[in-house]
């Protein structure tokens, strides 16, 4: 398993209009490795204050140092120990490692570009002396910032955080929760920084591993989840974004962040947003995402690896469909020779009433107890009927007095099967008839995160489930009071078997 | 826009509330009229001002106080909606009073980092006859009361200064005396607009370099 990454950084409606820069600041990062891919997202957000005149240099520092630090961090952790790979003591010194690596950025950012009197005439304008002077004897106050990170293997995702701002986790089912504890200190536009003293004190760190590794992480400063009118309507973005990313996948919706993430500052706080998303990737994903979430960038990969999986029962196959075309000719052989019995037979009974010497005349040997024994060395009768009968690929589903026709990528609109749900509202199709292989059975797949359907079998099918399409007809119940009827639809006959 | 992921937005809240002296003393030599005058020029400016700053929903309130203290406007209500009932002067000045009440709203506000931080304005022209000291601290054990950004203006020389200082506890925001109806205005509006037209995410700036206007020593 690994990650994808996507992100936006936006600058705030309120900072155009007061000629602000953007002060926040991202990067994400997928690096490769012999033993694992490691992905690492941080954001920054550079405080607005006069006395942080620098910010927007301190959040991009922020980043910068912050992923090189984990990137390097999470490949050491890798190399060394395969399990669970950290203790907290380890975290707390990275945390301090992140603090002092910034620091070192800012003062060399501070040798280069010293402050001018421009900038420190501007600032006593606005704080006084006092914050002139503040300044100058802690220069790194002017490049202020936070810090949100998330970094990820294959087997633990690791998040940090000091000062405001978001980070989401987003499981499988869209459950969106705080990984992180709240920090009552920032409420009223104050936040801890990366700027203050002894900063690494102020960090919250956890990490989760394996069966606890979420579908999404998003991280973004607290311009986003200002914008929205409560942290109910904010929370809620951990859905969605994980459903528009399973319908459109990530890098389309990597495109249209900018102006979704412009849409909120307008409309929200007018302050700088970014946001970062990690998406588990589905491409090497084992079976914990369901097959119909795959995107379409991963799926021919995924149906390698299925098919990998599954190469015994595939070989089975091929052996079966060997069997029923040895069967069928010795069929027709044997149908031959039956016919030429009875030919013979004709004759033989011709011959007699031709020949009236012989009225009572020896019954000929009667060849026909023969015929229902196979030939020797060949297979059991019994395994030739089932070999006969085609695989059903049509069914047709009886609900809400409409019959649908189903096979292979057929697809049941939602209103059909999905109570209150209207006819021109996507998604037009809460169900779907694949297979897992080329040739392979067919499946209806559950698309509906609100319905779990129950099948008269007694097989229950939640989101991302499917069910075996087979040759019996079954009831399903799609939701309260929306039961279907699923049948097989009869293939014709086949025609004859051509002769020898 | 095809997609919008979360729920609705929302401008940032600010809260203005306001804390008046209606004592008897404010009756004297028009201070009480002064005031209200000032409240109907200061509401306007503080609408334009806020134009700017559209990502802001400003609410505002008032308390009164003089023997006890009450809430004159009680809901928080936006600028726009903000309409102005006089006020009466008459009875004592419990500020305490004030305080107590202003800590007990102070304290059901949960600490929700999209709140920007309310501002409080004192204006009062005499000294608390009340307890205030205790109800003051407990304003600024309230987390929304300590961050809250507290101003004050003194009406003319019996204004207890000192009390006045000790509300705003912040040396970069010293308490402000007006003498006569027309200071009043000048920096009741000065003080009202600097925080409608301050965008979010950047303190208010420092108070004031407003120069006192010329006139005579009324109060």
């Amino acid at each position: 398993m690994s990650w994808k990454v996507a992100h936006a950084c936006i600058r705030g409606s309120s900072h155009r209009r007061s000629g602000l820069p953007n002060q926040d600041a991202v990067q994400c990062t997928v690096t490769p490795g012999t033993q694992a891919t490691v992905a690492v997202a941080v954001v920054s957000d550079g405080h607005g204050s006069p006395r942080h005149f620098r910010s927007q240099v301190g959040s991009a520092l922020a980043v910068s140092t912050g992923a090189a630090i984990l990137q390097a961090f999470l490949r050491e952790s890798v190399a060394g120990n395969g399990q669970v790979p950290f203790v907290p003591e380890q975290v707390h010194e990275l945390e301090r490692k992140i603090v002092s690596g910034w620091l070192t950025a800012v003062l060399s950012d501070l040798g280069n570009n010293p402050f001018t009197e421009t900038e420190l005439a501007a600032l006593e304008k606005e704080d006084g002396a006092a914050g002139r002077a503040e300044v100058e004897s802690s220069p790194e106050l002017a490049y202020g910032a936070t810090l949100l990170a998330a970094a990820a293997t294959d087997k633990v995702v690791l998040y940090l955080q000091l000062g405001d701002g978001e980070i989401l986790s987003v499981s499988a089912k869209g459950t969106t929760t705080r990984p992180l504890p709240p920090d009552d200190r920032l409420i009223g536009n104050q936040t801890t920084s990366l700027c203050q003293p002894d900063a690494w004190k102020d960090f919250r760190s956890t990490w989760v591993t394996d069966a606890a590794l979420p579908s999404l992480v998003l991280l973004s400063t607290d311009g986003y989840a200002n914008s929205f009118r409560s942290d109910e309507d904010f929370l809620k973005i951990g859905q969605d974004y994980l459903e528009i990313i399973r319908q459109q996948g990530i890098d389309s919706l990597a495109e249209e962040l900018p102006a979704i993430l412009t849409e909120a500052t307008q409309q929200g706080s007018g302050d700088d947003i970014t946001l970062a998303i990690m998406q588990e990737d589905l491409a090497s994903a084992e079976t914990k995402v369901p097959r119909p979430l795959m995107t379409a960038a991963s799926k021919s990969a995924l149906i390698e690896q299925l098919k990998a999986r599954h190469s015994s029962q595939q070989q089975k196959l091929q052996d079966l469909a060997v069997r029923v075309e040895e069967t069928r000719k010795d069929n027709r052989r044997l149908r031959n020779t039956l016919l030429l019995v009875v030919a013979a037979a004709i004759a033989i009974v011709l011959g007699v009433f031709r020949n009236r010497i012989f009225p009572h005349g020896p019954a000929q040997t009667p060849v026909a107890p023969t015929l229902g024994t196979p030939p020797a060395g060949k297979k059991p009768a019994s395994a030739h009927g089932p070999a006969h009968k085609q695989p059903v690929t049509e069914w047709t589903l009886q609900v809400s007095n409409n019959a649908i026709s189903l096979g292979k990528g057929s697809k049941i609109p939602t209103p059909f099967i999905h109570p209150g749900a209207k006819a021109d509202k996507p998604p037009d199709a809460y169900a779907k008839v694949a297979n897992e292989t080329d040739n392979g059975p067919l499946f209806l797949i559950n698309y509906s995160k609100d319905d779990r359907w129950t099948v008269s079998t007694g097989q229950k099918i939640g989101y991302g489930s499917e069910m075996k399409l087979g040759e019996k007809p079954v009831a399903i119940t799609f939701a309260k009071g929306i039961t279907g009827t699923l049948s097989p639809v009869a293939e014709p006959t086949p025609a004859a078997d051509p002769p020898q | 826009m095809a997609v919008r992921p979360g729920g609705e937005y929302a401008g940032r809240p600010l809260h203005v509330i306001w804390l008046l002296d209606c004592s008897g003393s404010m009756a004297i030599s028009g201070k009480i009229e002064a005031l209200n005058n000032a409240i109907r020029e200061v509401v306007p400016a503080m609408r334009k001002a806020a134009e700017g700053n559209p990502e802001v929903q400003f609410y505002v309130r008032v308390i009164r106080f003089s023997s006890g203290a009450t809430w004159h406007i009680a809901q928080p209500t936006l600028l726009s909606d903000f309409k102005w009932v006089d006020l009466h002067a008459e009875g004592e000045t419990d500020l305490g009073q004030a305080f107590a009440l202003l800590a007990e709203e102070m304290s059901t506000i949960p600490a929700d980092a999209r709140m920007l931080p309310p501002q409080i304005v004192l204006i009062s022209d005499g000294k608390p006859t009340d307890d205030w000291k205790g109800a003051l601290q407990a304003l600024l054990n309230v987390p929304w009361g300590r961050r809250a950004v507290r101003q004050a203006i003194a009406i003319g020389q019996d204004a207890d200064q000192e009390t006045l200082r000790k509300f705003v506890d912040n040396a970069e925001k010293p308490v402000l005396r007006v003498d006569n109806a027309e200071q009043l205005v000048r920096y009741f509006r000065y003080v009202s607009t600097s925080v409608t037209a301050t965008a979010p995410g950047k303190e208010p700036a420092a108070v004031p370099s407003v120069a006192l206007p010329a006139g005579d020593e009324m109060w």
